[in-house]
């Protein structure tokens, strides 16, 4: 019972805040950084690939110790597809996505290695940058006009003491400084009009509290196309709003996928969604991707017993049994991580091997990788 | 069933609502008369058997909660009666209240606001049990002790707060306060909706299995239809205020009769790629709840509106075997 808890004591508190102010005032002077932009152009592994996140580590230096939120995570996006990334809360989700938006919030939260590499296309061509290794001056380059993001809560993500045409009118001219008042607002016209707002004029004119939630989710991601994004990341576009409105949303995000020739990351828990809407899947558990897959895969074929499990524990409306699966415990602390497997304490299928290192992912079948001991490199069975 | 109040009961009842009915004021005059109202429970009726499951559904303002609460008389009605074991229970004072409330309790939906923060789990879960007198002063902290091992709490949770627990570990907190006066009735308004899949699992089952323990009937109210299939045996469909559809599960599910539950149904992700559904998008937003439509409440968004249908508002009516809904379309193809 005494050991339950680890409480600190004020001396570890006071060392471990000397150790972060040290780590993070390097990392702020590298963010902070002058440089060219030939010290971050880099070349993708693979030219369909819009995106490609490699070995990323985002951590948060909090007094408590460091929160590995992110820790070591690899996926790609290819160009004009959807990739799901599911996971439950604390997985690290959506650190992942502001990671690639440079919008973690400083000074505790710093991505602290790995690389972020996008294909970014302006006049003179495509360029491919490091994200990661950006400066924080240059991120304008690509975020808000090469990537876009919806957030997940409409109802605080815009400003209320603007109307939404004068927050739509923003955009236009922050990444065209040359567009004239009109040409503004008829672009942010359009852009309502093509989320299916019925009277773009007068939704224009009015401010955030007079719209219903999903009208509001509507002109965040109007917002979102307003600079002719190549990937926009959609962190939960739904959770917020009721089952006849996100089949509304959904629809809507379906179908201008495939007007703007563009790429979805969608970030979401609910694998309901992730069914519909991706064609890759990446499924992460405490700030690690535990198994990637195309969506057929990973929805007939699950390996990791976290991915079965998630599965299995969610209710379907033609299920019929008497009690449901559950996953026991409780997503671990992020403080501190174990050198093995973080799903041990919770898989009913842990072996010897478990407490050993941290499973390498393994492909086991075309563009399938999972990382777990069940499904160790040279004896596949 | 509704024409005499005074019918003795049916011993199998446990709950019985009539036609009510609960409102908000709006707007007021000077003197105090209401002028504008906000409807928020119009005229549902259902009766629950001891044991059973009801599931109410329904998107966000649409009532659902307002009438778990009404249940409770933590509004109290403005109209329609609530029959509680037989007994009428709306025009009771709040002291007399008291007595029944022992019987009938709720779990909330948001476990991080429905503790008190300043309290230990063990003062939490005994202070309903020695204020009710459930158990002598001197058994209680056993009696507390035998409680959270039922609802999957270790004893030396017993001397810690709330905030030093998961989503899931106050869920079951809550859980265990609400069984702590042995009820009958359990309200539980949207109890694992702020809750992780994993985690809504292991709620979901042990609900279930105190259920089947202890012969609890539930009030489940959640807008997640397959949680609410999982769990009832007989599910409210709620839009605007009003019950639209009522009926066992297996009706429901297999034969939804109102346009509404229809789409509900259809707009649910399905977790496998390869099944595409037939889906029906209603177009638009839920009306205000403050100035409903005329006529049909859901003639703006239904894809099958008949110029009836803002008109005069449908009866609700049964259907056969219990199976109640309001909708003008079941009348005329009736003969067909």
């Amino acid at each position: 019972m005494s050991k339950s808890y680890n409480r600190l004591t004020g001396k570890e508190v006071r060392a471990i805040a000397k150790e972060n102010k040290r780590i993070m005032k390097s990392l702020e002077a590298y963010k902070n950084r002058k440089c060219d932009e030939s010290e971050y152009l880099t070349t993708m592994k693979s030219d369909s690939n819009i995106l490609e996140i490699e070995d990323l580590h985002s951590y948060f230096f909090t007094e408590q110790g460091t929160v590995k939120a992110v820790n070591g995570v690899s996926f790609d996006i290819p160009k004009y597809s959807t990739v799901g990334i599911v996971g439950e809360s604390g997985c690290g989700k959506s650190v992942t996505s502001m990671s690639v938006m440079r919008l973690l919030q400083g000074p505790t939260g710093q991505i602290y290695s790995g690389e972020i590499r996008f294909n970014a296309k302006d006049e003179s061509g495509e360029k491919v940058y490091d994200i990661a290794k950006m400066p924080i001056r240059d991120i304008h380059k690509i975020r808000g006009n090469q990537i876009a993001m919806i957030f997940q809560e409409p109802m605080t993500s815009l400003n209320p003491v603007f109307t939404i045409g004068q927050q739509l009118d923003e955009v236009t001219f922050i990444h065209n400084p040359k567009a004239t008042k009109e040409e503004a607002k008829a672009k942010s016209i359009e852009m309502l009009n093509l989320v299916g707002i019925a009277i773009p004029e007068r939704v224009y004119d009015s401010f955030p509290h007079e719209l219903s939630g999903g009208m509001r989710q509507r002109v965040m991601i109007s917002m979102a196309l307003a600079a002719d994004p190549r990937l926009i990341i959609a962190d939960e576009p739904t959770t917020a709003l009721d089952v006849t409105i996100q089949a509304q949303i959904l629809d809507l995000l379906r179908d201008l996928k495939d007007k703007i020739d563009g790429s979805i990351m969608l970030i979401t828990h609910d694998l309901g969604i992730i069914a519909e809407m991706a064609d890759y899947v990446v499924v992460m558990y405490a700030g690690r991707v535990i198994e990637k897959g195309p969506v057929r895969e990973i929805f007939h074929n699950p390996l990791h017993p976290y991915t079965i499990g998630l599965q299995k524990s969610k209710p379907t409306l033609d299920s019929s049994s008497d009690t449901l699966f559950n996953i026991p415990g409780n997503v671990p602390n992020p403080i501190n991580m174990p050198n093995h497997c973080y799903f041990k304490e919770r898989c009913s299928r842990c072996t010897s091997k478990c407490s050993g290192d941290y499973p390498g992912m393994v492909e086991v079948s075309p563009n399938h990788f999972v990382a777990c001991h069940l499904y160790g490199g040279e004896n596949n069975d | 069933m509704t024409e005499n109040n005074n019918q003795a009961y049916d011993p199998e009842v446990i709950l019985e609502v009539r036609n009510l009915r609960k409102s908000f004021p709006i707007k007021k005059t000077f003197t105090g008369k209401v002028t504008q109202e906000l409807i928020a429970v119009d005229d549902v009726s259902f009766s629950l058997k001891a044991g059973e499951t009801l599931g109410i559904v329904g998107e966000s303002g649409c009532g659902k909660t307002t009438l778990g609460r009404a249940i409770l008389k933590l509004h109290q009605p403005t109209g329609g009666r609530i029959f509680f074991e037989g007994q009428d229970i709306t025009d009771l004072k709040s002291s007399e209240m008291r007595e029944i409330r022992k019987k009938m309790q709720i779990i909330f939906q948001d476990p991080y606001s429905s503790l008190p923060p300043r309290s230990t789990v063990g003062g939490i879960l005994s202070e309903p049990v020695s204020v009710h007198k459930i158990v002598p002063e001197d058994q209680v902290k056993e009696y507390v002790l035998d409680l959270m091992e039922k609802c999957g709490l270790r004893d030396y949770y017993y001397e810690r707060y709330p905030h030093e627990f998961s989503g899931g570990q106050r869920q079951r907190i809550c859980i265990a306060r609400a069984l702590s006066v042995k009820p009958k009735l359990v309200i539980c308004d949207e109890p694992v909706s702020a809750l992780d899949v994993s985690i809504q699992a292991q709620i979901i089952n042990l609900l279930k299995q105190l259920q089947r323990d202890m012969n609890l009937t539930y009030v489940f109210i959640s807008h997640d239809l397959s949680v609410v299939k999982f769990i009832s045996d007989k599910i409210g469909v709620m839009y605007l205020g009003s019950m639209v559809e009522f009926g066992t599960k297996e009706d429901i599910f297999s034969n939804p009769l109102h346009p509404y539950t229809q789409a509900l149904f259809s707009a649910i992700p399905h977790p496998d790629p390869d099944v595409k559904m037939k889906r029906i998008i209603l177009k638009g937003d839920i009306p205000s709840p403050a100035n409903p439509p005329k006529g049909c409440r859901f003639h703006t968004r239904c894809p099958r509106a008949m110029d009836i249908c803002k008109e005069k508002a449908p009866e609700y009516k049964d259907y056969g075997n219990g199976h109640c809904a309001a909708c003008h379309l079941l009348d005329s193809s009736e003969g067909e």
